[in-house]
């Protein structure tokens, strides 16, 4: 878990300059992508939608359940 | 409606009413089920939030950010003052500035400083970008990518956001039972505004407001959605997943993505993270737009982010209901220029209308027959629009009412009823006003007219005339043209509730833009709210603290060049930014410094100068 792997780091006062901000610790942020769907794509997953809208709302209480048993 | 129109036959004009009506319909009529939903979910004390609740004591380390651009420093420092108070030392705060006024950006660093020091505070940051690469989402983006590993969680506060400490707890305790969430998004009660806009506005948001998010909430489940402050996030999630691409071609369509909250919880779902929503946390606040110029100047910059999203709503791997936010967003402004366009096929429909000829009881050519009327379909119509329009608000007024504790913190059943009743009406008139302004934006974004970052006024202030009847003489004059065309046509009188709104749009926003009609229909009882009627700490020590705040009265930007300890102090704060590449045009500016010749500086020569080290310092010890 974050907590438990982060629990040995130092503080982040720790590494405060007479700056305004600790350390910077870089690490980029990959980009995602936002390519949209093909046309054949697209119907096909307007089919599975439909397909699987319907399941989703009848399994919907049950999904709940588990995650909160989880 | 078909059955009415398909009578004589189904005519081009029919048929675009007919798909108009279809569309803007199952458009309301969502919103319907959502209030319907929520009123069920309330009654029947559903769970709307099944996560696991918060454990122990957390050790996570949680980041709480707010992002400024060219804000009113004093409101700022006391906003995040009031939440440190209340939060203590168990977050580190970030102030995050992109402010381009140099002015600006030299008084947050003075206030920074200030507030430091009276604090004894370790954990209030402050960083400034000189280059605002990606707006708000860019700047989000850079602290994660400089000190988002140092944190397990992050909040993202607005400008104008105040949260409590421990709805601050609660949700980090939320984070750390539920290891599956990626985002919990507390939705923010509107406090803290004194003009009748801003009233009337934050009494919806507290009466309307629970039906409708605890609605959203039991709809939509772990496939939330963002909107863009108030929410706890796990970083490493964000890292990951909501590298914010730019979208291909210039903008408005292409370019940097503007409304990147919805985005980002979409990439979070298709990662397959939970995004959620608290209706119920409470402690969650922002402050309205004080008026309604303001809150369409807003809408300005949110209609082209929805607008962009165009571009994303067919992205590969994004869930089913992503999809559904984003197009919702997009909706929410489309929908204008199509209820206009309606009303606009609706009135030639009525001009070019013949009546039908009587029914034949006898054959095809019987002088026995009778005249048609479809009075009673259409009259079903505008009812069953009505229903869906006000159910909502109906059903979160019996909501409230059936809460004695709740209703007295509104100032009592009878003043409920009135307010509600005045928000109808008052909403009635601003809709054709909204109309029109969204239908021009959808226009000019269309037009490929981009708008550009400004910063928002947040202040209660009486708008003056001339400026209201600048911005608002358009409507007038359309909703007078349009009153000249349908006069005439017999069905005058069902417009007349859009017309009003856009003959007295000039009236509207002069007269509930004042905020001393706001404070006097609050000494009526009008439009009341918890927050108004038993007060919020957090709220009233952040006003406090703004109306004792004491302003910096010389120019900062010359305290560089003149105070030593401003210039010490802002150098500390640009150790380790570039410095600028235009050498040549800064040997100038430093030339002119020395001399204090600076009347003549404009915003970029200020930046220039007070982003480049070496120059201050050689203008330091000339000095």
């Amino acid at each position: 878990m974050d907590t438990q792997s982060r629990a040995s780091e130092p503080s982040a006062e720790s590494a405060l300059l007479s700056v305004g901000t600790p350390l910077p610790c870089y690490r980029t942020m990959p980009i995602q992508s936002v390519t949209a769907w093909s046309p054949a794509a697209f119907i096909g997953a307007l089919l599975m939608a439909v397909l699987a809208v319907p399941r989703a709302l009848v399994l919907a209480p049950a999904v709940i359940s588990r995650n909160r048993r989880a | 409606m078909l059955g009415v129109l398909q009578i004589d036959g189904l005519t081009i004009r029919e048929a675009t009413i007919l798909l108009l009506f279809a569309i803007l319909f199952a458009w309301i009529a969502a919103s319907f089920w959502l209030s319907l939903f929520g009123t069920f979910a309330r009654l029947t004390k559903a769970d709307i939030l099944p996560l696991m609740p918060p454990g122990g004591v957390s050790a996570a380390r949680t980041a709480i950010l707010m992002p400024i651009y060219n804000e009113d420093v004093s409101r700022v420092f006391s906003g995040v003052r009031a939440i440190w108070e209340s939060a203590g030392s168990d977050f580190d705060f970030y102030i995050l500035s992109d402010s381009t006024n140099p002015a600006q950006w030299v008084a947050e660093e003075v206030e920074w400083q200030k507030l430091t020091t009276a604090l004894g505070a370790t954990n209030i940051f402050y960083r400034h970008r000189t280059r605002n690469i990606g707006r708000k989402a860019g700047n989000i983006q850079d602290f994660c990518e400089n000190w988002g590993q140092l944190y397990d969680y992050m909040v993202i506060l607005d400008a104008d956001s105040l949260m409590t400490g421990k709805t601050l707890s609660h949700l980090v305790g939320l984070m750390d039972a539920n290891p599956r969430a990626a985002l919990i998004q507390a939705p923010a009660q509107l406090v803290g505004r004194h003009s009748l806009f801003a009233r009337i506005q934050q009494f919806s948001s507290s009466v309307y407001g629970p039906i409708h998010t605890a609605g959203l909430a039991w709809m939509q489940g772990a496939d939330g959605n963002y909107w863009g402050h108030n929410a706890i996030i796990r970083v490493h999630a964000f890292m990951q997943h909501c590298g914010l691409p730019k979208l291909p071609g210039k903008p408005p369509f292409g370019g940097e993505i503007m409304s990147h909250d919805f985005v980002e919880a979409a990439f979070l779902r298709r990662a397959g993270w939970d995004v959620w929503m608290a209706p119920d946390i409470g402690g969650s606040f922002e402050e309205p737009p004080p008026t309604i110029s303001d809150y369409l100047l807003r809408d300005r910059r949110w209609c082209q982010g929805n607008l962009q999203h165009l571009r994303i709503v067919f992205a590969r791997g994004l869930t089913l209901p992503s999809r559904l936010h984003l197009a919702m967003g997009i909706m929410s402004y489309l929908a204008s220029p199509l209820w206009l366009l309606l009303l606009i096929v609706s009135a030639i429909e009525m001009l070019n209308y013949r009546p039908p000829t009587g029914i034949s009881v006898f054959g095809a050519s019987s002088p026995l027959t009778l005249a048609t009327s479809y009075a009673a379909e259409l009259g079903i119509l505008v009812l069953a629009t009505l229903v869906l329009l006000y159910t909502p608000k109906i059903l979160s007024t019996f909501a409230l009412l059936d809460d004695a504790e709740a209703t007295r913190a509104h100032g009592g059943t009878g003043a409920v009823i009135l307010s509600v009743v005045l928000e109808c009406l008052f909403s009635t008139l601003l809709a054709p006003i909204v109309m029109l302004q969204h239908s021009w934006y959808v226009l000019s974004i269309l037009l490929g007219i981009s708008t550009g970052w400004s910063s928002q006024h947040r202040g209660d202030r009486a708008l003056p005339l001339a400026f209201v009847a600048k911005g608002f003489a358009a409507h007038t004059v359309i909703g007078i043209i349009a009153t000249a065309i349908l006069w005439h046509t017999g069905t005058f009188g069902w417009y007349v509730p859009l017309l009003a709104g856009l003959w007295l749009a000039i009236p509207v926003v002069l007269v509930s833009s004042s905020p001393l009609l706001g404070r006097w229909t609050r000494a009526e009882s009008l439009f009341l709210t918890p927050a108004e009627t038993r007060g919020l700490r957090v709220l009233d020590r952040a006003h406090a603290l703004a109306g004792s705040h004491e302003h910096l009265s010389a120019d900062t930007r010359q305290l560089v060049l003149d105070d030593v300890q401003v210039r010490e102090l802002h150098l500390s704060l640009l150790a380790g930014t570039t410095a600028p590449e235009d050498r040549t045009r800064l040997w100038a500016l430093r030339e002119q410094a020395a001399r204090r010749d600076t009347s003549r500086f404009s915003r970029e020569d200020w930046t220039l100068l007070l982003s480049d080290a070496e120059s201050l310092k050689a203008l330091g010890s000339a000095g």
